[in-house]
């Protein structure tokens, strides 16, 4: 009897040791292989790739950038962007002005808004003696003199064919200011005169990370007052051809090759946060007639999208009814309305492009990265362990406050997609980012938390 | 302090082991036969299993015990971010409680009054040093259910036992994530606590065929519960831009009410047993939770919060089955042998599976040994649940990855016949 009660304790204190298996395995770390494949990692392409976010290049979204935190996940040594200083060159440039601030989420002189409305500021360069933008806007004289290529050499403002064409802004379809930044041409010698591809080229690149194609449409889209785009957008035939080329250039480095798609740009909140209806300054709310309707802004028909920059011409009366008092009789200027007509043609572009894009990267068996659907998804509204994300101006997440462009949140994000396109592609497993811990480190690095 | 003494006893700290986040294990003589014993119960333990069993009981009879609960949890993922990266919850370790009381008021009516927790959940991850890779879905959820479960049973043929209680049931909710503010791209934590009380009651039937063969069935109604009083707390750091510090203010209110509903599911089953000898018996049980009834979780704020004061996340659980065989072998007039095996099936879709509850399938081995002596009785059960590895995909949160878990099970009850 007492054996069989020493063989049941017994029993039971045995698996009373069990406790949980954990996997051998906790964290996916780089082989060298893998580290070889970012080990000259490079960039080109246009507004995003670049870093570029609230209307300007500056450091401090740039080391924030998907491509700088793909760089960071690759462990890509010495990785090296053009850094501009604070506040950044961007849309606002010619008139004085970097990047934009969230002054106020909510205008404080106007408390009784039943919907925020929020103070939006462009940093003035006046503020900023140290920063030279004409001359040496970047952060320091070591990346302005950097011996090498920048390993991201992507330029906000520029179509397709520039990438390989454009070695100044002057000589570039785009006339994008930031080409001569970036390129630093003339280059010192053996460089000279060098494209963005043609230096991405002497780097000798092992990953190439390539989204261009956006600002071709845009440029169409977007309003402009200093630097109006007056040329018709790229049509579907010479983008399919310019990227083409394009590719094939990319292709001849022997490099592994990734390329993005372009997003629906009229999802973004640039062009869905100014109603076209007029609103009530105290309330923040639109104002309904006797019969309780919305009014529509004059100039704005039926299913006309309002482009941000709208808001300036309003506050100075444009677009508001004779019988309002701040009417200033005129209708809302046609540059900041998307007519349906219009929205066709972006529409219409980005499929072309698109489907040119898909094509030509099948045929050349390159990896596209389907940054159309992810942004659709985000419009939609979508939530990722936890962050809930729209195309929401400001309180979405995913934009920065341009409305154009992804904030550090949204860069983060779409750096998953590519690294995810990456593992699915080439033979590598690299670790995805962390998304809560490195937004985490963002609060830190702005200043507004002090480490304990 | 007696009263503190007494609370830590009766509420016990909770935790999930059954489907969804319901509790089985109220008695170590049942655990340690994997809770097969709705046929044959016929200590006061009963009251839960199924009460129509008192009636067998004579005079006045007492039965309480404690079980010690250790869970550990794991989860690998999430894939959209690294799927190999792996995060341990917290160690549970919780000693929930049980008391049984019955009486023989006459030949064939039983009273009983029972004292359990039927339902509870406990997991926390990450700390707030080391926050976790899911802070903004869960950090730490507790629910505490304490019923208090009067019944009474009849006897109208010798064979043949019912029963009927109500239960007064009470719960305790604490529900903590991080919050993100994205204009300024901060994190706060918030917190929600309740309790509230519902009604619910249970109901219980016992049949024995040719002596040998017993049958049995319960049914225990769903309970309502409705936390209209919660406080919910909103904690941000304080930056170093004041303007921020109110933007946080205006959008997170420090402190404010929170109220949610909740339905606890309906259960159900039938248990067939059968005595090989006088002194070996098999019960093979077969129990529903009704967890259909879980639906959503919707919190509604008395301000908003974040723009909002309603939060509904959708839960829709599924109605989920447990097969349970327990074996019992009398040694002599002192000393039992017990032993069980129960599969449970996971409450939780797989795209509606989160942290606060990772729950799925699971195996349970229990083994047990019970002592008698005159009127006084002991019995000692451990319980090893396995839970299978659980790879969810395409979950609503984007929060994909392998959950691992398992928990080790110690029971003691005590009971004494007047």
């Amino acid at each position: 009897m007492k054996i069989k009660i020493l063989i049941i304790v017994g029993l039971s204190l045995l698996l009373a040791s069990c406790s949980l298996l954990e996997p051998k395995v906790k964290q996916s770390t780089l082989s060298a292989n893998e580290k070889l494949l970012f080990s000259r990692l490079m960039a080109l392409g246009d507004n995003i790739i670049a870093g570029y976010q609230s209307a300007a290049l500056t450091e401090k979204h740039q080391k924030r950038s998907f491509v700088a935190l793909i760089a960071q996940q690759g462990e890509t040594p010495d990785f090296m962007q053009p850094y501009i200083g604070y506040p950044g060159l961007g849309s606002e440039s010619y008139a004085g002005y970097g990047i934009l601030r969230l002054k106020y989420l909510d205008d404080p002189e106007t408390p009784n808004t039943v919907n925020p409305d929020p103070v939006i500021v462009a940093e003035p360069f006046a503020d900023y003696p140290d920063f030279d933008p004409a001359g040496q806007p970047f952060v320091s004289d070591e990346v302005m003199f950097w011996p090498l290529p920048y390993n991201n050499l992507a330029v906000p403002g520029i179509y397709v064919d520039d990438v390989y064409k454009a070695t100044t802004r002057l000589r570039s379809r785009s006339k994008s200011g930031l080409l001569d930044v970036i390129l630093r041409n003339p280059l010192p010698d053996p460089y000279g005169y060098k494209t963005a591809f043609a230096q991405a080229k002497l780097f000798q690149p092992s990953l190439i990370l390539c989204w261009v194609g956006m600002y071709d449409v845009l440029a169409y889209a977007q309003y402009n007052a200093i630097n109006p785009v007056t040329e018709p957008p790229t049509t579907k035939k010479d983008f399919a051809t310019y990227f083409a080329a394009l590719m094939d250039s990319l292709k001849s480095t022997q490099a592994a090759v990734l390329v993005g798609n372009i997003p629906d740009i009229l999802d973004m909140p640039y062009f869905h946060t100014v109603p076209g209806v007029v609103i009530d300054t105290v309330t923040n709310t639109p104002v309904k007639d006797e019969s309780g309707n919305t009014i529509p802004l004059v100039g704005v028909e039926e299913g006309d999208l309002v482009l941000t920059p709208a808001r300036v011409f309003i506050r100075q009366g444009y677009g508001l009814p004779a019988n309002f008092p701040k009417s200033n009789g005129q209708p809302l200027p046609e540059d900041v309305v998307l007519d349906k007509n219009e929205q066709a043609v972006v529409l219409d572009l980005i499929e072309g492009y698109n489907t040119a894009i898909d094509s030509i990267c099948e045929a050349r068996k390159i990896p596209v990265v389907d940054m159309y659907s992810f942004f659709k998804e985000i419009s939609q509204g979508t939530e990722i362990a936890g962050f809930k994300l729209s195309a929401d101006f400001i309180t979405g997440g995913f934009y920065s406050l341009d409305g154009v462009h992804p904030s550090d949140l949204g860069h983060v994000l779409i750096a998953n997609e590519w690294l995810r396109t990456i593992n699915d592609n080439l033979p590598v497993s690299v670790p995805l980012i962390n998304v809560p811990e490195q937004v985490s480190q963002i609060a830190y690095s702005d200043s507004l938390l002090v480490k304990p | 302090m007696l009263k503190k003494v007494i609370l830590m006893l009766l509420l016990p700290a909770s935790f999930l082991l059954a489907s969804g986040f319901s509790i089985y294990e109220q008695n170590a003589r049942a655990m340690s036969m994997a809770g097969a014993i709705m046929a044959r119960a016929n200590d006061p333990s009963a009251i839960f299993y199924n009460p129509a069993g008192i009636s067998q009981l004579n005079g006045w009879q007492i039965n309480m015990g404690s079980t010690m609960i250790h869970t550990e949890f794991g989860f690998t993922g999430p894939a959209n971010m690294d799927a190999r990266y792996f995060t341990q919850a917290e160690d549970g370790n919780f000693f929930p409680s049980n008391f049984y009381l019955t009486y023989a008021l006459l030949p064939k009516l039983t009273l009983g009054l029972g004292i359990y927790s039927p339902f509870g959940l406990a997991t926390n991850w990450g700390s707030q040093e080391q926050p976790w890779v899911g802070r903004l879905l869960a950090t730490k959820t507790e629910l505490t259910t304490l019923a208090i479960n009067p019944v009474v049973a009849y006897r109208p043929l010798k064979n043949l036992s019912v029963a009927f209680g109500v239960s007064l049931l009470n719960a305790w909710v604490t529900l903590e994530k991080d919050v993100f503010f994205a204009p300024r791209t901060l994190y706060g934590s918030s917190k929600l606590k309740a309790n509230t009380s519902g009604f619910g009651f249970n109901l219980g039937v016992q049949y024995t065929l040719f002596d040998r063969l017993h049958l049995g069935a319960i049914y225990r109604s769903s309970t309502s519960l409705n936390f209209k009083d919660g406080q919910a707390y909103f904690t941000f750091p304080t930056t170093t831009d004041p303007i921020v510090n109110q933007e946080i203010a205006a959008f997170f209110p420090k402190k404010t009410k929170g109220q949610a509903e909740l339905t606890l599911p309906a259960s159900y089953g039938i248990g067939l047993a059968y005595d090989f000898t006088e002194n070996l018996s098999l019960e093979a049980d077969y129990l529903v939770f009704a967890w259909s009834s879980y639906d959503q979780l919707k919190i509604t704020f008395q301000e908003p919060v974040a723009g909002q004061t309603e939060t509904v996340t959708p839960r829709n659980y599924q109605d989920s089955y447990s097969l349970r065989f327990g074996l019992e072998y009398r040694m002599n007039e002192h000393f039992t042998v017990r032993a069980g095996y129960l599969w449970d099936q996971h409450a939780v879709p797989e795209e509606y599976v989160e942290p606060s509850l990772p729950e799925g399938d699971r195996h349970n081995y229990t083994i047990g040994l019970g002592y008698r002596y005159k009127q006084f009785t002991v019995d000692a059960a451990y319980h090893l649940l396995l839970q299978d590895d659980r790879e969810v995909t395409n979950t609503i949160h984007q929060f994909d990855g392998k959950y691992i878990g398992m928990a080790n099970l110690y029971a003691l009850s005590f009971g004494y016949a007047f």
